[in-house]
């Protein structure tokens, strides 16, 4: 996969500080940035040229923004499908980074990745989830899209808590030095993540295996970076290994020695040596379990001469479920009567109240057409979870 | 004195349209139109069946006075009327069968074909279903392949053919229906529409060079790959036109019939030449809507590409040969919508073209839309199926016939002579 084609997009304030921290690293030159929100002053935190930037709802919002709601970011967002599909087509891949909780996010990334769906580009999310103290009403909305929308649509996504930032920091670290570092601890994974997936000239790490890991399953993930300098010496690795360990975003070494799957990544210039690769992937051996599934990547690149980044991202599933993936019988699991053929001949069933009614149209009555346990007769766009502009007022939550 | 040419009908009883078709034999064997009936099916079609058979006599009716009508009453002289269907559970397979080439100089001869070619229909079909169509894709004689078996030495014959099936119930009501609207004392056929679609539009160097035929109904969409000049697959899925015009109905919260208009009188295409960013609808309270025109190709292009996609799954499921040079065709009332052929191209990624049907010969026009693709074929298909059945003809059944025109009465005799048509 070629550098050039993957495409980052922030989504909303916290996503347009990402690339804006992304757009001063000079690693990220080959990647293409774009940043998309309804606040005006969000897109100007990016810094991007105005070619690679989306205010959506414009027209609508005037630019103000959308006060947390998730109706106003969908709508937004949906009235500039054509825009976004501008944005992100002749990408190999999407990343998406955001902070949920707000309105634009929660509301515009499921716009994004079913666009991206639709133009068959893979799709990873990045997002970060509110403090705790932001109350419960962003929490849930956070929640929500990351549970309803965005794990079924993304091909994979990667939710980091804004708490484990607090909780290696001491109190009486600034509070705008705070976020600084979230930004940047995000956009180093950002990019890393990047590295991970399309970089790999020396170990590459299958894209395929990595949206395995996250598709299917909630997990929560949890990552560190950490980078060192040839000034460092010979004990470089260890340095980058140990700065990865005390990454505010990683939650301390448990993380790693409880993870499920844990994903490393090294980075380096191109003077990156054999000792270098081994000694930093034995260290990172001996925090993991033997039963812990390992994915590994190292390249190289000039632009990371005198370098050396080691990123880790780990993924701890849950264990109650598993999500039912969209479009193979939707949210609800799929039921025995719904198997049938695209001939409409499946058994005769006795008819049932739905608990969930979705609306067939003209198509209600008529003999049902079943494919991979999927009712075509409910409107595509339905089953995609696509947020369609009809041109009627939203109402206010 | 003058001997009156063969008329044959075709006929179609589709989801938007019931289509009646009557040609007239010329000497040199090629159909020309005389008649034409059409008449909206009114929702008395669904998903390509029929669903409300009292309601659609009279408008079938009604459609084949109108062909008589407009061909100056040459109905009378009707011999074949031939039937297109689709949905009725039709599926398709390949089988194959053989025979032992017995006489003294062991050369293929029409009874070995004949013997091979009944014994390819030895299906285990389900006891509901019935053989509607089987055509012969190859043969091979001693294993070595050869297009045409005739007059080839060898010992063992096998025939390889694609056998279309469907469920007889509801195949027979497009028959009974057919023969309560007029026909009922004349020879019917009944094809899976498709084959006609495949007659009407492909030439014999796509068929050589493996091409895909796609028809994109209002109701259902059928599909069809020829290769080597012999069919690998064909199918049917109950989803069409219809299908996008109630998701765009759902989706924007308006009338069925509108989004039916829109979709077919081209007017989404112009809007997208014209490069206009709203569409904008007065409600029933009304308050103006504005709706984005993205909205409408996001709809259209997640539901066509779903259809796409799902005979793409069928043809791998099958295993359709990859490499069709000749590309793809497209037909079909759908065809003509703007993005049909965009979202072939990119589902398929084969080159695509809109066909429709170019060869019409006789005064009548108005076919020259992919809308009537099939019926046409059709019509072509039954000139070919009357040759078949005149020679098979012996010079009693003429004597027969001709007594029993005589008598008022034209009870058919070669009805059950032939049941296998090879197209």
């Amino acid at each position: 996969m070629e550098k050039e084609k993957f495409t980052i997009m922030g989504v909303g304030g916290a996503g347009c500080r990402v690339i804006g921290t992304l757009r001063q690293m000079s690693a990220a030159e080959k990647i293409r940035l774009v940043a998309a929100d309804t606040d005006r002053s969000g897109l100007e935190s990016s810094g991007l040229p105005a070619d690679r930037c989306l205010l959506a709802g414009e027209m609508w919002r005037g630019g103000r923004g959308c006060g947390g709601n998730v109706g106003d970011g969908q709508i937004a967002f949906g009235r500039a499908r054509t825009e976004i599909a501008n944005m992100i087509s002749g990408s190999s891949m999407l990343l998406v980074s955001a902070g949920l909780g707000g309105g634009t996010a929660s509301g515009g990334i499921p716009v994004v990745l079913s666009e991206a769906m639709r133009l068959h580009i893979p799709s990873v999310v990045l997002v970060t989830l509110p403090f705790a103290h932001e109350g419960n009403l962003r929490r849930r909305q956070a929640v929500q899209a990351l549970d309803e929308d965005i794990h079924k649509i993304a091909d994979a996504v990667i939710a980091m808590p804004n708490d484990l930032l607090f909780s290696v920091l001491p109190s009486t670290a600034p509070l705008a030095e705070a976020f600084r570092m979230a930004d940047e601890q995000v956009a180093r994974t950002a990019l890393a993540l990047s590295e991970l997936l399309c970089a790999g000239n020396l170990l590459n790490a299958d894209f395929s295996a990595f949206s395995a890991l996250l598709k299917r399953r909630k997990s929560r993930c949890s990552l560190g970076v950490g980078v060192s300098r040839t000034e460092d010496g010979a004990r470089r690795p260890e340095i980058a290994f140990e700065e990865m360990l005390c990454s505010p975003l990683l939650g301390g070494a448990s993380s790693l020695t409880e993870a499920d799957a844990v994903i490393f990544s090294l980075l380096g210039g191109p003077e990156l040596a054999v000792g270098d690769v081994q000694a930093v992937f034995s260290l990172a051996e001996r925090y993991t379990r033997p039963e812990t599934v390992m994915l590994t990547s190292a390249s190289t690149a000039p632009e990371w001469k005198g370098m050396l980044q080691f990123s880790a991202v780990a993924i701890k599933f849950d264990r109650q479920e598993e999500i039912a993936v969209p479009g193979k019988g939707g949210s609800g699991g799929r039921r025995q009567s719904e198997q049938g053929s695209l001939f409409g001949d499946g058994a005769v069933e006795q008819p049932a109240l739905p608990f969930d009614h979705v609306s067939k149209g003209i198509m209600e009555s008529t003999q049902k057409v079943v494919w991979n346990g999927e009712d075509l007769d409910i409107p595509t766009y339905i089953r995609r979870n696509a947020v369609i502009d009809n041109g009627k007022p939203v109402r206010k939550k | 004195m003058f001997k009156n040419r063969d008329v044959v009908c075709s006929v179609e009883i589709g989801t938007s349209k019931i289509c009646v078709l009557l040609g007239e034999i010329s000497g040199d064997g090629q159909v020309e139109v005389i008649g034409r009936g059409l008449v909206p099916s009114a929702g008395t079609v669904v998903k390509g069946e029929i669903c409300n058979y009292p309601a659609l006599l009279p408008l079938l009716e009604k459609a084949v006075d109108e062909a008589d009508a407009s061909s100056g009453g040459r109905l009378g002289d009707c011999r074949l009327v031939h039937v297109l269907v689709t949905g009725c559970g039709i599926a398709s397979q390949q089988g194959v069968g053989s025979s032992t080439i017995r006489n003294d100089e062991r050369i293929v001869t029409e009874t070995e074909r004949r013997e091979a070619m009944e014994n390819a229909q030895v299906l285990n079909l389900a006891g509901d279903r019935e053989i509607l169509n089987c055509s012969e894709t190859f043969f091979k004689v001693d294993g070595r392949r050869v297009s045409d078996p005739l007059q080839q030495r060898g010992v063992r014959l096998e025939t390889h053919v694609h056998v279309v099936h469907g469920i007889a119930a509801r195949l027979d009501v497009f028959r009974r229906a057919v023969a309560d609207a007029g026909f009922g004392d004349v020879d019917t056929e009944v094809t899976f529409s498709v084959l006609a679609d495949d007659f009407a539009v492909l030439t014999d160097d796509e068929r050589a060079q493996g091409v895909l035929l796609v028809d994109l109904g209002a109701g259902c969409t059928e599909y069809i790959v020829e290769y080597d000049r012999g069919i690998c697959a064909s199918g049917v899925i109950q989803l069409g036109m219809e299908h996008v015009a109630n998701d765009l109905s759902v989706a924007m919260n308006l009338n069925i019939d509108l989004c039916r208009r829109m979709l077919a009188d081209g007017t989404l295409g112009r809007m997208r030449a014209e490069n206009r960013e709203y569409l904008e609808f007065r409600g029933a309270a009304g308050h103006l809507r504005k709706i984005p025109f993205s909205s409408f190709e996001t709809v259209i292009d997640w539901r066509l590409r779903e259809i796409f996609e799902i005979i793409r799954e069928q043809l791998t499921a099958s295993g359709a040969p990859h490499s069709l040079d000749a590309g793809g065709v497209l037909t079909g009332g759908g065809a003509s919508f703007f993005r049909s052929e965009e979202l072939f191209r990119e589902v398929f990624e084969l080159d695509c073209c809109k066909r429709i049907p170019a060869d019409v010969g006789g005064v009548l026009t108005g076919l020259d839309d992919p809308r009537f693709t099939s019926v046409w074929g059709g019509l072509k298909l039954a000139a070919l199926f009357l040759g078949e059945y005149d020679e098979t003809r012996r010079p009693i059944d003429s004597l027969v016939d001709g007594l029993n025109r005589m008598w008022g009465s034209s009870k058919t005799t070669l009805k059950n002579i032939k049941k296998v048509i090879k197209i």
